[in-house]
C-alpha cells in the first residue's frame, strides 16, 4: 500500500447532468475516504472529446477507467480502498 | 405504392434503436432492432443514456437494415422516422438522422406518429400472417402507452380511451420490482405467475366496483364516470400489491410470491379485457388488433383469443418497438418533399390523431 492519496479523475462536460450527478456521488464518497479528485472537461482536448463524447461521466483511478455514464459506488469504494485510500477524518 | 418502391424507416422513441426497409406493398425486407440493456441496472430507462446509445448505434443499424434488404441508399424512394410521442432526446436522434439521409439525396420524408406505427404493424404483409385491414379496434399496451383506438382508415385512428396514470407494461415492471424480479420485469412476472393462483389475492380491477354499484348506468362521481369511460388506470392495483406485501410476514411473503404475481397479472389482464369488451360493444366492431410489448403476455393473449371476435396479434418483434411498423405507417402518411421537412421537430407527448 502506498502512502500517497489515490488520484481519481472525472472526465466530464459542463452541460451534462449525468456528470453533475457523478460529481455529487464522488463528493459523498470523499466524506468517507481520503482521495484526490481531478475534474477534466473533455472539451479541453480533441482526443478526449473523441474518446469520451457519448460516455461522460467517465471515472478513472490512477489512469485506469472504472466506470462510465454513472458512478458505480460499490465498485469505486472497493477500488479506492484497494488503492490505499484511508478513512477520511470525521468532520468536526 | 408499387412493390419496387422502397421505404427506409427509423424508430428511436425509447430505448430500442430500430431501422427497417419495407416495400411499397407492405412486405418487410429488413427489420433490425438493437435493444439497450444498459438500463437494466438502473431499474428503468435513463433518457440521457438512451439518447447517447441511439447516437452511437443509429448509423450502423441503418446500414445493417439496408444490407439485409440487399439495397443501397440510392435505391430508397422514401425515408420515414418516428416524430413522437416518446423520449424527446431519443426521438431527436432518429428524426434528425432520417431527415439528414433524405435531405442528402433530396428524397421525400414522412414523419410518423409512434402510435400510428403500432396500428400500422397490422398492415404489414408477412409470410405467416395475412395483413389485417380496417375497420378494427386496436389495443396498444406497452411500457409507455396504453390506449384503445378505433381504426376505420389506414392513415388515422380515433382514441377511445387511454391510461390516466401508469401504462400497463409500466405496471407490470413496477409490480415485478415490488416482487424483487428486477427490470424489465414483465416476462419474469409472467413466468412466476404461472406457478400461482390468480384468485389468491383480490386486487382491484379499475372501474369494476363503481360499475357494480350502478356506475355503468348513471351517476356523476369521478369513479362512476371513469367506470363508464374506456380509460384505464393501473396505479391502484400497484399500490394494492405494495400494501399486500407490507401486510404479510416476511416468510409468508416469500412463500406466496407466485400467488401475488398471478393475482397482480390477473387484475391487469382483466382490466384490459373489460375495456376491450366495452369498446367492442360500443363501436359495434367485431375485429380486434393488439400491439405493444404487453401483447406478448400469454395470459392476456389467451383471454383475448377467447373473445368471440377476429383477433390479430402480430409476431412479438412487431408488437414491441420496431421500425417496420413506422415504414408501414409511412405508406399511408403524407410525405413532404425536400426541403419542406427540414424544420420538423419531435414531440414528447400526445397521441397524433390527425
Amino acid at each position: 500500500m502506498s502512502d500517497a492519496r489515490p488520484a481519481l479523475t472525472l472526465y466530464m462536460h459542463r452541460d451534462c447532468h449525468l456528470c453533475v450527478e457523478a460529481r455529487a456521488d464522488i463528493e459523498m464518497l470523499q466524506r468517507e475516504l481520503d482521495f484526490d479528485l481531478r475534474e477534466v472537461d473533455i472539451h479541453s482536448d480533441e482526443a478526449l472529446l473523441r474518446a469520451y463524447c457519448e460516455r461522460v461521466p467517465v471515472v478513472a483511478l490512477q489512469g485506469r477507467e472504472l466506470c462510465d455514464l454513472h458512478v458505480d459506488n460499490p465498485l469505486l469504494r472497493e477500488a479506492l480502498i484497494a488503492a490505499g485510500a484511508a478513512r477520511a477524518a470525521p468532520e468536526s | 405504392m408499387s412493390a419496387n418502391r422502397h421505404i427506409l424507416a427509423i424508430e428511436t422513441s425509447c430505448d430500442d434503436t430500430c431501422a427497417a426497409v419495407v416495400d411499397g406493398e407492405g412486405r418487410m425486407l429488413a427489420n433490425v432492432i438493437s435493444s439497450q440493456h444498459v438500463h437494466d441496472r438502473f431499474g428503468g430507462v435513463v433518457p440521457e443514456i438512451a439518447s447517447r446509445h441511439h447516437l452511437t448505434q443509429v448509423n450502423a443499424i441503418v446500414a445493417a437494415a439496408l444490407e439485409r434488404a440487399g439495397l443501397q441508399l440510392e435505391e430508397i424512394d422514401l425515408v420515414a422516422a418516428t416524430q413522437g410521442p416518446g423520449l424527446i432526446g431519443a426521438l431527436l436522434i432518429g428524426l434528425s438522422t432520417g431527415k439528414a439521409l433524405a435531405a442528402a439525396r433530396a428524397l421525400p420524408f414522412a414523419a410518423v406518429d409512434h402510435l400510428q406505427g403500432h396500428v400500422a404493424a397490422n398492415f404489414l404483409v408477412l409470410p405467416e400472417l395475412e395483413p389485417f385491414d380496417p375497420p378494427f379496434l386496436c389495443l396498444i399496451a406497452s411500457g409507455g402507452h396504453t390506449l384503445l383506438a378505433e381504426v376505420r382508415r389506414r392513415d388515422r385512428f380515433e382514441v377511445l380511451g387511454r391510461t390516466l396514470d401508469d401504462a400497463a407494461g409500466e405496471a407490470f415492471d413496477k409490480g415485478a420490482r415490488l416482487l424483487g424480479l428486477g427490470f424489465p420485469g414483465g416476462p419474469a412476472l409472467e413466468r412466476l405467475a404461472r406457478e400461482g393462483d390468480p384468485r389468491a389475492f383480490e386486487l382491484p380491477i379499475a372501474g369494476r366496483r363503481a360499475k357494480a354499484r350502478g356506475g355503468g348506468a348513471g351517476g356523476g362521481t369521478p369513479a362512476r364516470s371513469f367506470a363508464r369511460s374506456l380509460d384505464f388506470s393501473f396505479a391502484g392495483v400497484k399500490t394494492a400489491l405494495a400494501q399486500q406485501l407490507r401486510g404479510l410476514p416476511e416468510a409468508e411473503r416469500e412463500r406466496r410470491r407466485a400467488d401475488l404475481a398471478a393475482s397482480f397479472q390477473h387484475a391487469i389482464v382483466e382490466s384490459l379485457l373489460d375495456r376491450v369488451t366495452q369498446a367492442l360493444e360500443q363501436t359495434g366492431l367485431d375485429r380486434l388488433a393488439v400491439g405493444g410489448g404487453v401483447a406478448a403476455n400469454g395470459a392476456l393473449r389467451e383471454r383475448l383469443q377467447a373473445l368471440a371476435v377476429s383477433v390479430h396479434i402480430p409476431p412479438r418483434e412487431l408488437c414491441t418497438d420496431n421500425a417496420a411498423m413506422i415504414a408501414s405507417a409511412a405508406r399511408f402518411a403524407p410525405a413532404l418533399e425536400y426541403p419542406r421537412y427540414l424544420h420538423l421537430d419531435a414531440y414528447a407527448a400526445g397521441e397524433g390523431t390527425r
